[in-house]
């Protein structure tokens, strides 16, 4: 383990100040079930230069980076809330019952009661659960420094794998999404070694509505991590289906799209023969799930 | 690097210890408290070895340092039993067979722990779900689901 100082405020402000002294050299933890690993093998897969870091900020003491709200009409998820928080949140299996879906099923009760929403975000895996749902959402994300703070929508947040557009003296502070309607439909897959504990290998997000009665969709979001070079929706895919009556035929043509649009951004690569088929079913089956009729009925 | 003092209540005991900034609470407890029951299996999170409970929640020591425990509570396996009293879940446990080498047993007793206080009547398939972060080599499982679920209908 390499060695640094350690400190856990108790405010934001406080927090700020420590970052603004220290910048690359300070890291930011939260419930540490991604960066503790990197730190006990001394590297990092995003390239950052562990060997600098002299300070562990701790952030899951900060009571204004802990809350869920709803405001406005929108949601405000504090970035050091736990993944057990956000899945059993009254307010969220309200109004954002998808995200407690996935936040629920991360890792194992353990690595639920440690990780965050920010860490999941701002450690930028790919396969990152959190991130399709959320884009499926429409989030943004808000970055505080001592001298500004900056929301900007989540698809922008990522550069590469591993890497985002903070800056060395930044904090995700918040995440937030305007309400979705309450006759929004979802589901959400992630495919991976175990059922349980396991990254994901892929995952996609759908959200959407259909017109009542007539089965035409409207207003769907489609998003996949692990699919093309950062977590992303996939526009092709649902302007498909915008204004389409919901059937497994037109699913499957997204599907499609969907793999496309993964081998024009990402290449053909080693991986392709195998993500390609699978991504197609993936797709196709979340929004059968989400639009279509079912002996299992549908989800709110 | 500084040490970071903390106090910790460890088993309803408080503790005030000064510890390395970059020290885990599974060697916090192992190393400095002789509290060897948690175990290391992997030490990156996965196979629930050192769950320990921090303010009553299963987490995995070796994701947790030890200066972050500060005002909190751990409970450790050495904290089930009272006195030469077992808890009902050991009972359980030993009566169903759920214990062979023992290296993953205090993990997932303290899972079950948790998982049963915030649920008192888990169907099977919810206790499997409730044990996916500790991993066992040796009983396959099946016991283990037993003993949890005959401690939820109030068999011991």
């Amino acid at each position: 383990m390499i060695p640094f100082d350690y400190v856990r405020p108790r405010s934001l402000a406080e927090a700020l100040t420590v970052i603004s002294e220290h910048r690359s050299a300070c890291r930011i933890i939260a419930g540490g079930t991604d960066l503790l690993i990197e730190l006990r093998c001394g590297e990092s897969r995003g390239g950052h230069d562990l060997r600098n870091v002299r300070r562990l900020l701790d952030v899951s003491a900060i009571p204004e980076m802990s809350s869920i709200r709803a405001e406005e009409g929108m949601v405000l998820v504090g970035a050091a809330c736990a993944h057990q928080l956000v899945a059993s949140s009254p307010l969220l299996q309200e109004h954002a019952p998808l995200l407690c879906q996935v936040a629920g099923q991360i890792g194992s009760p353990q690595v639920r009661n440690l990780g965050t929403v920010g860490g999941n975000l701002a450690n930028a895996s790919p396969a990152a659960d959190l991130a399709a749902p959320l884009l499926a959402l429409g989030a943004q994300v808000t970055l505080s420094s001592r001298s500004e703070t900056r929301t900007i929508p989540l698809d922008s947040f990522y550069l590469g794998p591993y890497r985002t557009v903070m800056d060395p003296d930044e904090i995700l502070t918040e995440i937030l999404f305007p309400e979705p309607a309450p006759d929004n439909r979802f589901a959400f897959y992630k495919i991976g070694r175990r059922a349980g504990m396991t990254k994901a290998r892929m995952n996609c997000a759908v959200l959407g509505r259909t017109d009542d009665g007539a089965g035409i969709m409207s207003d769907v979001r489609i998003a996949c991590g692990s699919v093309t070079p950062v977590p992303r929706r996939i526009e092709m895919a649902e302007s498909l289906l915008r204004g389409e009556r919901a059937s497994e035929s037109l699913f499957r043509r997204a599907g499609e799209v969907v793999s496309e649009e993964m081998i024009r951004q990402s290449g053909s690569r080693w991986s392709t023969p195998y993500k390609k088929p699978v991504i197609e079913v993936m797709v196709s089956r979340a929004l059968s799930e989400a639009f279509l009729p079912s002996p299992g009925g549908y989800r709110a | 690097m500084k040490k970071a003092t903390i106090t910790v209540t460890v088993n309803r005991k408080s503790v005030k210890a000064r510890v390395q900034p970059n020290q885990t609470l599974l060697s916090f407890l192992r190393d400095d408290l002789a509290l060897t029951g948690t175990k290391e299996g992997c030490g990156i999170g996965e196979c629930g070895a050192c769950t320990v409970l921090l303010d009553g929640k299963a987490v995995n020591a070796c994701l947790v340092l030890a200066a972050r425990v500060d005002g909190s509570e751990v409970t450790t396996i050495e904290g089930l039993a009272e006195g030469n009293r077992l808890h009902p879940l050991q009972q359980a446990f030993i009566a169903h067979g759920a214990v062979q080498c023992g290296f993953c047993t205090p993990g997932v007793l303290l899972t079950a722990m948790a998982f049963l206080q915030d649920n008192p009547a888990p169907t099977r398939d919810q206790i499997r779900r409730a044990i996916v972060g500790n991993l066992c080599r040796c009983t396959g499982y099946q016991q283990i689901v037993d003993a949890i679920e005959a401690v939820s209908r109030g068999e011991y």
